[in-house]
Formats: structure tokens, C-alpha cells, sequence
């Protein structure tokens, strides 16, 4: 089978170069020799990662600022709405701040579905809201 | 009864889940969701492609049970995303609950009159319907701490405490 040319298949790549003190290089020798991969095939793999990480978390600064909505800082950091939203969760960003977030849906709640027996007390959510 | 409408966004599943309480809208909702918030919730995470969230399995495992339906809006609500458009424009046309928990649509909601409910005030109502006990509940909201401001947090955290004083199990 006659093997296709390596230009039809590849995108165009450039180079890159970046600048390391002797140490910084010799620990990336070390961490390169222990493994299958080439150093260049490792760099590249790495500065993709790193870009992505960075990515999310410019977008999640974005989201905290209030600059970005949840579906734009999540297109910034080009993950699924709901991706991002997990990832916020996790990186512990607010999602509810304002004080209208608690209250009128417990009442709404209780209203339809009704509360539990020993509730004839005062409600104690709109109390704490007036 | 019959069980109300209720439409997910994709905050309410996403922090719903993270907190496991989403099994419980079961008992008095009928839930439904929009395409947008059901593509939102099923879009694989393009950083692990193969991975599949527990958030993501519940919607397939309640959709082919039959007890998640996909229904749409006739119009969008235009200053938000598909997902939260949908579901906004959704619930209001239709009358249905709003099962919301990120603070643009959810005052947006409340200012145009649709019952919104968020994973704070659910977590309270089910304990206040003594579905879960009060350690659970309580649990349920030191999961959502994190992610949920001081202003929402302290009112959710009286009303648990104030409920469980009155039942003795505090």
C-alpha cells in the first residue's frame, strides 16, 4: 500500500522555542528519560494542557467579575455548559450570592405541596426576609 | 394530586446532582427539559471525550424510563443562553415550575412571576417535608456551601435549624 505523504495528513506546524536555566532543563531530562515519549512530543503535550487549564480559569475569572455569563465564560473556556458549570462547582464559585436566591421557592414549595404537620409556627423564611 | 410541571435548567441538574437530590424532584414533580438544556447537560467534556458524568448517565437513565420528557418553547428569552432561554421562555409560557440555580435567571425569573426553585430551597423543603433528616439536609448544604453566597447560605442554614429546634431534633 503506497503510503500517504506525510503533508496530506499533518496540519502545518510551527515552532516554538522557549528559554530554561541549566536546572529547569536537566529536570526535564530527568522526567523525559524515564518515559517512551520525546521530549518535543511531551513539551507540546504539556503547553496544551497547561493552555487549556488556563483557559477555564481566565473564564471562570471572567464569570466571578461578572464581564462573562455562564454560557460565554464557558465558550471562552470551550467547555459544555454544563462541564463548566461542574467545574465552577468544584472550584468553589458562587453560582447563587443575592438573597432573593432563598426564600420564594420554599414558600412556592410549601404553598403547593404543603409542610409537614408540625409546621403551623411562623414561617420562618419570610420572617428572616422582612 | 396530580404532580405539577416542573423545567430543569442545567444549573439545578448539575448542583442538584452534586448534592444528590435530584432523585426527589420525582415525588412531586412531572420534569421535563428543553433540547437546549438537554444538549447542555449530554455534551461530552471535550477534555475526556470517553467520560461520562453522573449527571450526564441520570438524564439518559430517566429518559428512557420515560420520566424526563424534552419539551419545548415556542420562543426564547433573548438576553440569556440557549439552555436558561429555553427553560425560561419555557416555564413561563407553559406555567410550569423553574427548577433554577444560577442568580441571573433565577431573578429574572422571579421578576417575571414564574415559581423558581433552587437547590438551597429544596434541600430545606425536603426536610421541612421530613423526606430527609436533619443531619442529611444538613449535609446537603454544607455540599452546597461552596458554591452558594453567604446571603443565600445563612437564611437556608436558619430556616433548617429553626425547623429542627420546633421538631426537637437539634
Amino acid at each position: 500500500m503506497a503510503k500517504t505523504p506525510q503533508s496530506s495528513t499533518s496540519p502545518k506546524r510551527v515552532t516554538k522555542s522557549i528559554r530554561m536555566t541549566p536546572e529547569e532543563a536537566a529536570d526535564l531530562a530527568q522526567l523525559v528519560a524515564g518515559t517512551a515519549y520525546a521530549e518535543a512530543a511531551l513539551l507540546r503535550q504539556w503547553v496544551l494542557a497547561g493552555m487549556q487549564q488556563f483557559r477555564v480559569a481566565e473564564a471562570i475569572r471572567a464569570y466571578q467579575d461578572g464581564a462573562l455569563d455562564v454560557a460565554q465564560a464557558a465558550d471562552q473556556a470551550r467547555l459544555p455548559v454544563a462541564v463548566f458549570l461542574d467545574d465552577l462547582a468544584a472550584r468553589r464559585v458562587a453560582l447563587l450570592e443575592q438573597p432573593d436566591a432563598f426564600g420564594p421557592g420554599l414558600a412556592a414549595l410549601r404553598e403547593v405541596f404543603g409542610a409537614a404537620p408540625d409546621e403551623s409556627a411562623p414561617n420562618m423564611v419570610e420572617a428572616h426576609q422582612s | 394530586m396530580e404532580k405539577p410541571w416542573a423545567v430543569l435548567d442545567t444549573s439545578f441538574w448539575v448542583l442538584g446532582h452534586r448534592v444528590d437530590v435530584l432523585v426527589y424532584l420525582l415525588r412531586f414533580f412531572t420534569l421535563c427539559g428543553p433540547d437546549a438544556v438537554r444538549d447542555e447537560v449530554l455534551t461530552p467534556d471535550p477534555r475526556y471525550p470517553r467520560r461520562v458524568y453522573g449527571y450526564q448517565e441520570f438524564w439518559r437513565v430517566l429518559e428512557a424510563q420515560g420520566t424526563l420528557a424534552v419539551r419545548n418553547p415556542t420562543q426564547r428569552v433573548a438576553q440569556f443562553h440557549a439552555g436558561e432561554a429555553a427553560a425560561l421562555a419555557l416555564a413561563q409560557e407553559a406555567d410550569w415550575w423553574l427548577l433554577i440555580n444560577e442568580q441571573r435567571a433565577l431573578t429574572f425569573a422571579r421578576q417575571q412571576g414564574i415559581r423558581a426553585v433552587t437547590v438551597p430551597e429544596f434541600v430545606v423543603y425536603l426536610y421541612e417535608a421530613q423526606v430527609l433528616s436533619y443531619r442529611s439536609a444538613l449535609a446537603k448544604l454544607a455540599g452546597l456551601a461552596a458554591n452558594t453566597g453567604q446571603r443565600v447560605m445563612q437564611p437556608a442554614r436558619e430556616a433548617l435549624a429553626q425547623l429542627a429546634e420546633r421538631r426537637g431534633e437539634r
